[in-house]
Parts: C-alpha cells; structure tokens; sequence
C-alpha cells in the first residue's frame, strides 16, 4: 500500500497545445503502471485536451486545463477540466470534429458536463484491479 | 516537441517520388509541422509523395486532419505508410477514413501506387 499515493496524476496546465503533449505522457505513464492500455489512454487524453485547448477559450483569454487521472478499482480514470465558455458549435474551428467520437471509442463510461462555466470529460479505462497493482508495486519496492 | 524526417528521392517508371520519412509524436503542438514538411515545394515537380508514418508511435486527430487535408488537396499523389496494426493503423481505424487517402504497408508498394502499376503482392 505504501506506493499507491503515487499512482494518481493532478495537473493544472495552460490551454495551450504543449500542455497536450504533457497531459498524454504523464496519464500514459500512470497507465503503464497500473496496467491499463497505453495507446487507449494517450488517444483519449489527447483529445479531451486538445478539445479543451482548441474550444474552450474561443471567445476569451486562454484559461487553465486540469487533468486529473486516478486508479478505481478495476478503472483509470480520467477527468478533463476546463474553466472555459462550455460547449458550442465552433465554425472557424482547426479541428475535423473527430475529437468526441475518438473518446467515446477508446474509453468506456464517458461523461460530459458542460456550462458556461466550463466544461468536464470523464473518461474510464480497464485497468489490472487496484489491489493487485499495489502488490504488484509493493513487491518492486 | 519537434518533429525529425528525412527526405529522399526515388525514380518511378512514371517520374520521381518524395519519400518523406517523419519519425516522433504527432498531436496538436506539431501537426502544423507535419503539413509544412508534407507540403513541400518540390511537389510541382514530384509524381508525388510517400509519407513514411512507420516511426510515428503516437498520432491524434490533430494530425489525421492535417493529412486528411493534404490529401485533399493532392488526393492521388500522396500515399502514406503505415503499419498495420500500429496506433497509427488503428487511428484511421477508428476514425474511419482509410478510404479517403492511399495508404500502403511498405516503401515497394507506396511507390507502386503513385507509379500507376497498383500495389504488389
């Protein structure tokens, strides 16, 4: 048990495209140790921020994106948030829309909230079940 | 995060080919590198280009839609290779456009498909 305050990833990042490449690596790696899939995992990171950094700030200074991803069970899950305007048609968008069909393919239980406040993705992906991944880590330590 | 390629020409029967070889993540902090190393200026003079993608181990949606694009605009002359089976393989997969550009396995059978002779066996 000694390990598992470890095994959880809580990043407040800027929204803006390198806080995509930072989220995906640092989920993907949480992934790896808690035995989810690396590739599901870093496809459906990067798209709930890239949305985040593409479409929450349209009308307004860019804000902050947090990512948080915590083992459950037999889950990792992971939250996407941002402070942003909330979801809206974005006609001068970069994007293809490819974005949410990505996530709901590569993560199950996904949820969005959105308001003007801003906007949520929640995302579950199977993961080796939490008492055997900190066995796992108590016998490497 | 920046991108590494390499580019190199082959003779075809038909002309000569771009072979652009990107190696490296692709997400939204670099797709519009890919597009400028895709669009090359030498194209005009190119039968076309094939984008090596097989040293790519990671690619979200903001690089499909910056080769969808490119495709779009070149449509025939742009193959791309990429490994089957590969995350890359399973994003097209997933996003269910590998009828909307040429993608081949290997170097032979991309540069087959801009010779106009069609994949080889």
């Amino acid at each position: 048990m000694a390990g598992s305050e470890h095994l959880e990833v809580d990043l407040e990042l800027p929204a803006r495209p390198s806080s995509v490449t930072e989220a995906r690596h640092a989920v993907t790696r949480l992934a790896r140790a808690v035995g989810a899939s690396e590739q599901q995992v870093a496809l459906g990171v990067s798209e709930a921020v890239g949305n985040a950094v593409l479409h929450a700030f349209r009308d307004e200074e860019p804000g902050s994106i947090r990512v948080r991803a915590t083992p459950e069970r037999e889950s990792l899950v992971v939250l996407v948030v941002d402070n942003g305007s909330g979801m809206a048609p974005n006609l001068g968008s970069r994007g293809l829309g490819f974005g949410i069909p990505l996530i709901t393919q590569v993560a199950r239980d996904v949820h969005f909230d959105s308001s003007e406040q801003g906007t949520s993705v929640s995302m579950s992906f199977d993961a080796v079940p939490l008492s055997s991944a900190e066995s796992s880590q108590g016998e490497q330590g | 995060m920046a991108l590494e390629h390499v580019v190199n020409v082959s003779e075809t029967r038909s002309g000569p080919v771009e072979l652009v070889k990107v190696a490296g993540e692709v997400d939204l902090a670099n797709a519009e590198e890919l597009r400028e190393v895709i669009e090359t200026p030498n194209l005009s003079t190119r039968l076309g280009i094939a984008l090596d993608l097989r040293l790519v181990p990671f690619m979200d949606s903001s690089g499909l839609g910056t080769l969808l694009k490119v495709a779009q605009g070149i449509g025939s002359r742009l193959v791309l290779i990429i490994e089957p089976g590969s995350p890359v393989a399973s994003l097209f997969e997933l996003s269910r456009v590998e009828n909307m550009v040429n993608i081949a396995a290997t170097e032979e059978q991309a540069l087959a498909l801009l010779d106009g002779a069609g994949p080889s066996s």
